[in-house]
């Protein structure tokens, strides 16, 4: 059977905003192509750890020399673990160039990292849209909350997000499933918190995509409560490619995936001023191919998108599609955060709880809002939980023995930490450019990457920190401690910006359409297209910006605009 | 929803239209290398996890494997460096029976293995708070931000990094080896493979705890 070339749309990746796309337009009529670099990982019989349990992995979890000495940007943190091994690029056929230390944490397969992502879900509000053009930052966001709120309501009811509507501006309400519950000592700091402060600080449910009843018409059952989500949910019950987009645009009959296709670049017709298609190269055979389409989605994570753009019609643009305005690769985004707070809860001793939870409660921001003006700007929410400790506790003066062994297997305080993720602003001169010097496995360039904290950063870092021990404290937890540890740029895993949007083509890489400004058929929608980062976790709104530019995108084809 | 249904809603996979791409495996098994230890090491190593996590009413570090699991662990996990200094304890113990007792470890009745590994635990309490009292002389000294006047000549005198106790790692190793075994998490502790719900607000029942 010849192999079709021509779609109507292709859609360069397959991850959160990738598997979107795919729903999207193969839902609205578009026969699509979509490629993924990475190999393909079917749902529930590829999540081959999904039921194994700690003593079955040989070393219970943790990495080896050997996986450390081949993932060496990976065992700087959590990552490297034995559960989710294989689940990560290869580093040594993926290499990158730090020109100064950047954590990229990437996932090359189907599915990216929807499959290990941490899926706590929340919107930005109008304060984050405005905030740029309020502060004359960077520059302005071309939308506002009113243009992106139905398209939050269309992505969780689908996506299904637990959680409570609370009414705060700065955390929009959304249409939620029923939230995963606090436990009593959360409950009790909630109540004491909202006497507390003004009545300002509020601490709620996490809003995670995980869905607290059963999707029937996605073949999704209700969380478990086993809290193994990395492993791939043998439920299907946390959103993912593989449990919810891919599935529906497979359903349509019009959507081809091939795997092992790392696009190259976008084809560029200069006459037509439009994409005419991709180049890939086959990760297997280093064959390479052209497929052609009306239209084109970048959704190879932000840093790749913008990789591609990069490499892209470089005969008009040296620096590539999309860098007429000087803007690609800049502005590069992540949250900071580990630093906040921890302490014990007194009087629950005869309170324990059932089941394990994949969420745990929230604090919306509360610094800059309401006119209030700290020595920084933006700000930054808090995500923490409380549980009763468990036999990695020390005992004091009780080290060896059966008295030992008997203290360990009973339940001990309880406890209760936090830790905030703060917004970090959009710089210039935090940067990604490629690496022309230094080669993948495929003999492509590699991405340099150059970003640091600055000073407004620093001073909100001691806010997350002081304000976090303040709140515990106000709300009687006691031997109160705050906590940090070494927090470098990419280690929240939320690296954003590099072709952001907004209203002038002489300042932004995109339109508020998420179209390049140079390609109108071309759409950046994953995390390069964010303008401000705002302080709470980005998915969920690549996820609407993704379903909003499809519709956009499938109009203009029919009006004849692309 | 029954478990049947359940069961029913997970069988639906959905099947794929895909080019190439033969499948590959999703998650990878990790290897285990070669064990750098003796059968006779991890005997060893079970008598002197058995001394820290005995038997009761409820099983003991040996019938959880913990000595094999260590054996293991520390040939897979630690490098060369943590590897030489982990023997090293265990020679140092070894040594310490013979001197004191005349006898292997092994030989010593339960009573004078206790005593002797209650006092190499005392003496690693001891350790760990002089090493947490440099650590945090460490973290005080990072915090001062030299003036311009002062950090070209000033420099603080490197005092000796204070080492771990050689009976730290093999305690902490126990620890980790037997409660995330299936006995010490499922006999010892608490462990519900599939809870179905979350209760959050549940009377104690003085019960083990939870594994995790």
């Amino acid at each position: 059977m010849a192999e079709n070339m021509h779609y109507d749309a292709i859609v360069v990746g397959s991850g959160i905003s990738g598997g979107w796309a795919a729903k999207e337009l193969t839902e609205r009529g578009l026969k699509v192509l979509m490629l993924e670099r990475g190999r393909n990982i079917e749902h529930l019989t590829d999540y081959v750890h999904a039921e194994n349990e700690a003593w079955n992995y040989p070393h219970r979890g943790t990495a080896t020399v050997e996986m450390k000495d081949n993932y060496p940007v990976l065992s700087r943190d959590y990552p490297l673990n034995e559960q989710t091994f294989g689940m990560w690029a290869n580093e040594q056929e993926n290499p990158y160039t730090e020109a100064k230390r950047f954590d990229w944490f990437r996932g090359y397969h189907v599915g990216g990292r929807s499959l290990m992502w941490g899926r706590q879900s929340y919107r930005l509000s109008d304060t984050d849209f405005g905030a740029n053009e309020r502060e004359g930052i960077a520059t302005d966001w071309p939308i506002r909350y009113a243009d992106i709120a139905p398209w939050y309501d269309h992505v969780e009811r689908f996506a299904g997000i637990s959680g409570t509507n609370e009414g705060l501006d700065i955390l929009p309400d959304g249409q939620f499933l029923p939230p995963i519950p606090l436990n009593i000592v959360e409950k009790d700091v909630a109540a004491r918190l909202r006497n507390a402060f003004g009545g300002k600080r509020y601490l709620i449910n996490s809003r995670v995509a995980n869905i607290t009843e059963a999707l029937p018409d996605q073949n999704r059952v209700a969380c478990q409560y086993r809290n193994k989500c990395w492993l791939g949910c043998p439920y299907g019950a946390y959103f993912s490619t593989q449990s919810a987009t891919l599935p529906a645009a497979i359903a349509t009959g019009n959507l081809t995936l091939r795997p092992f296709s790392i696009v190259k670049e976008v084809l560029y017709d200069k006459d037509s001023k439009r994409a005419t298609g991709v180049e890939i190269i086959d990760a297997e055979t280093n064959m390479t191919y052209e497929y052609t389409a009306n239209v084109v989605f970048l959704n190879a994570s932000s840093f790749n998108s913008t990789w591609v753009l990069m490499n892209s019609a470089t005969d008009v643009w040296e620096g590539g599609l999309g860098s007429s305005s000087g803007e690609l690769g800049h502005n590069v985004m992540d949250h900071h955060f580990r630093v906040g707070a921890e302490g014990r809860v007194e009087g629950y001793d005869d309170k324990y709880y059932f089941g394990r939870r994949p969420a745990g409660f929230y604090i919306p921001r509360f610094r800059n809002t309401d006119g209030e003006e700290r020595p920084y700007t933006r700000g930054f929410g808090y995500q923490g939980s409380a549980s009763r400790q468990g036999w990695r506790r020390d005992i004091a003066e009780l080290n060896i023995g059966a008295d030992m062994k008997e203290a360990l297997s009973k339940p001990g305080d309880w406890t209760i930490g936090m830790t905030g993720f703060g917004e970090m602003l959009p710089y210039h001169d935090n940067f990604i450019a490629l690496d022309r010097g230094t080669t993948d496995k495929w003999g492509l360039p590699v991405l340099s990457i150059s970003v640091d904290l600055r000073e407004n950063e620093m001073r909100m870092r001691e806010d997350m920190k002081q304000d976090a021990v303040e709140i515990f404290e106000a709300a009687g937890v006691v031997d109160v401690k705050p906590t940090e540890s070494d927090y470098a740029p990419g280690m929240g895993i939320h690296e954003m910006g590099t072709a952001r949007m907004g209203r002038d083509a002489a300042t932004s890489v995109l339109n508020g359409n998420n179209q390049v400004w140079d390609a109108p058929n071309v759409y950046v929608t994953d995390g390069a297209c964010m303008t401000s980062a705002a302080c709470v976790n980005p998915s969920l709104t690549y996820m609407a910006l993704t379903a909003r530019a499809a519709e956009h995108a499938v109009n203009a084809l029919k009006n004849g605009d692309l | 929803m029954n478990r049947r249904q359940l069961l029913t809603m997970i069988a639906a996979v959905t099947g794929t239209a895909m080019m190439g791409g033969q499948r590959a495996l999703a998650y990878l098994p990790t290897e285990v290398g070669t064990n750098i230890f003796t059968p006779e090491d991890a005997a060893f190593l079970d008598e002197v996890a058995e001394t820290i996590i005995p038997a009761t009413d409820t099983p003991g570090a040996k019938e959880a494997g913990v000595g094999a699991f260590i054996t293991q662990f520390v040939s897979d996990c630690y490098t060369d460096e943590e590897q030489a200094a982990f023997r090293d304890g265990m020679e140092t113990l070894k040594a310490q029976a013979q001197d004191r007792f005349d006898r292997p470890f092994e030989d010593l009745d339960p009573e004078e293995r206790r005593e002797m590994l209650q006092a190499a635990s005392d003496e690693a309490r001891d350790q760990a708070a002089v090493l947490a009292e440099a650590e945090e002389r460490r973290e005080q000294s990072l915090d001062i931000q030299p003036s311009a006047d002062t950090a070209a000549d000033e420099q603080p005198e490197e005092a000796a990094e204070p080492e771990l106790h050689w009976f730290t790692p093999i305690q902490q190793l126990v620890l980790f080896g037997f409660f995330t075994s299936e006995v010490g998490a499922t006999q010892v502790l608490r462990y519900e493979p599939v809870p179905g719900e979350y209760i959050g607000d549940l009377d104690y029942d003085g019960g083990p705890a939870w594994a995790t």
